[in-house]
């Protein structure tokens, strides 16, 4: 009970804090406990921002089946999010997003294929298919202002992650042909990707348990078509020779930061108890090596699990990761900024006293923050919830 | 079953296992000899047969996990409890493979976990047909323990308010 009064307190203290220069709005809401909001994508691309405007893509049950949404949110003044925009025309699911010099890139999964589109000004281009297949987790990121797509397929008994470029020629969009990010014969369960671009060098981040735990690794090139072996990122701790196979490393999210400085977050079950941990891990060679972990949860947050971790960056000194964990009794949002090689403090940024989960973050090149979570009320249905920041 | 067949069955099988697995590779997917299915169809399973759910979340690399498959699930008395009492569910805790929950959600496997609480691996959860929940147990569970559960679960001693649960640790 005390807990959840100084949480209570927390939270209001957060709000107020913050009021001053920020702005909250409800993205998309329903009362009917029967329908579902979803912001999952592999890497959690589900949001992006340039100076004049935010995009958020999620999907959600509100017509009966799954679909994915976009919608956009002009920054002047205290305007909400527009009307949303449907993505695809049947089921669809794990949208992403990423603003890539003048365009939003989007791209989701729907009938087995990757579709995808961009936002040029005004205008939407046609969505063009990708690729088919048995895909099951997509992720973007940006070459200068092109869009990196990275997914993960079935293949046989297993997965392989693949990756392609999708650019803007006219009024239309143009794909690459799709390159395997690393031998399937060895590496036989890859999942999870990420995507990014830094120092010249594409940087497709996956992990694989075909060692007997999830290891997290990178692969990096000067293109698609020039990819380098992969490198381990995470740090392995195996406590038992005799039983398993040690610690793993799963949802990785990525982010360049000042100086094309990769920054790698991810999950963590190296504890012993207390579940998984956020880790990071750095690269100033645009994914070669990658150097020690660092564990961003506080001494307060290490009694508890920790769930669906995001990075962002503006590209120069503001990286902020957030997540979820229940440290105050409840399930709140959770933010750390970065500062050089050090993690900030663990900060509150849930408004209020309702059950969230799901967040995702993005900044503007301004340096403006937005995060957007889901908040369940308990028997009153759900809701996105969306938070900015002023620089 | 004749006895002097089993252990040429065991053989057999842990042939299997070390053939379909890469050397020097430990694996905690669900114990060997057991029809473990995905939650969602387990709950639909537990539904039409009206069985109590067994739930294991585990996880690639787990020791925990991987000491329970090896001791405690291979006692063939524990075998054959789980298999005729229960519908037998595994999650992979860190999959992202979806789920479609009776309430028509699509989820993660990975947030199955983070919504049941699941903390670490190996968690077992007791479930009623219905999916509420009878009994959570964290970390190895030997064969010893996994019998009494299933006893405490079976003999319906959960609902007795004065019987406390054996998964209190």
């Amino acid at each position: 009970m005390i807990s959840r009064v100084l949480l209570l307190l927390c939270c209001a203290l957060t709000a107020a804090g913050a009021a001053a220069d920020s702005n909250q709005f409800t993205v998309a809401a329903t009362d009917n406990t029967a329908d579902f909001f979803q912001i999952e994508s592999s890497g959690r691309k589900n949001m992006a921002a340039d100076d004049q405007r935010v995009a958020l893509v999620w999907e959600e049950t509100r017509g009966g089946h799954t679909a994915s949404h976009l919608a956009f949110r002009p920054l002047a003044g205290d305007q909400p999010f527009g009307t949303p925009i449907v993505l695809g025309e049947n089921d669809a699911f794990n949208p992403v997003i990423a603003r890539c010099g003048s365009h939003f890139y989007t791209a989701w999964i729907e009938q087995d294929s990757i579709r995808a589109t961009a936002f040029t000004g005004g205008q939407e281009l046609p969505v063009v298919t990708v690729v088919s297949g048995s895909i099951n987790e997509l992720s973007i990121g940006c070459q200068t202002d092109s869009a990196l797509l990275a997914w993960s397929a079935r293949k046989g008994n297993g997965y392989a992650v693949s990756a392609t470029v999708v650019q803007t020629e006219k009024d239309r969009l143009t794909t690459q042909t799709p390159v395997a990010v690393a031998a399937s014969d060895t590496y036989r369960f890859q999942t999870n990707p990420g995507a990014a671009y830094a120092k010249g060098r594409v940087v497709i981040t996956w992990h694989d348990r075909s060692s007997g735990t999830n290891l997290l690794y990178a692969t990096s090139g000067k293109s698609l078509q020039q990819l380098d072996t992969q490198t381990q990122i995470n740090e392995l701790i195996k406590k038992s020779y005799e039983w398993g196979s040690g610690s793993s490393a799963v949802r990785n999210t990525l982010a360049v930061g000042e100086h094309q400085r990769l920054v790698a977050v991810w999950l963590d079950k190296r504890a012993s108890r207390a579940g998984y941990k956020v880790y990071s891990a750095f690269s100033n060679d645009g994914g070669i090596s990658w150097g020690d972990n660092y564990d961003i949860i506080d001494e307060w947050g290490a009694v508890v699990p920790q769930w669906t971790p995001a990075v962002a960056s503006d590209g120069h000194d503001r990286v902020m990761a957030v997540w979820m964990d229940a440290r105050e009794d409840m399930n709140c949002i959770w933010s750390a900024k970065l500062s050089g090689m050090t993690w900030g403090a663990n900060t509150n940024l849930s408004d209020d006293a309702e059950e969230v989960h799901s967040p995702v973050i993005a900044y503007s090149p301004n340096g403006a923050l937005h995060v957007a979570w889901i908040e369940i009320q308990q028997g009153k249905g759900s809701r996105i919830r969306y938070f900015s920041k002023a620089k | 079953m004749d006895n002097s067949a089993a252990p040429k069955l065991w053989l057999a099988l842990a042939c299997c296992l070390a053939l379909s697995l890469p050397f020097g590779v430990s694996h905690a997917e669900p114990p060997p000899g057991y029809q473990f299915v995905r939650y969602d169809d387990g709950l639909r399973l537990a539904q039409k047969e009206q069985r109590p759910i067994f739930v294991y979340f585990g996880r690639y690399g787990c020791g925990y996990c991987d000491k329970t498959n090896k001791v405690g699930f291979a006692d063939p008395q524990v075998k054959a409890a789980y298999s005729q009492h229960y519908v037998l569910v595994y999650v992979n805790s860190e999959s992202m493979d979806r789920l479609t929950l009776p309430t028509g959600e699509r989820i993660t496997e990975m947030q199955l976990g983070e919504r049941m609480n699941t903390l670490g691996t190996p968690v077992f959860f007791f479930l009623q047909p219905d999916g509420k929940q009878i009994l959570k147990a964290y970390g190895y569970q030997d064969p010893a323990k996994l019998l009494e559960m299933d006893h405490y679960v079976q003999e319906g001693q959960y609902a007795r308010a004065d019987n406390p649960s054996p998964s209190a640790q």
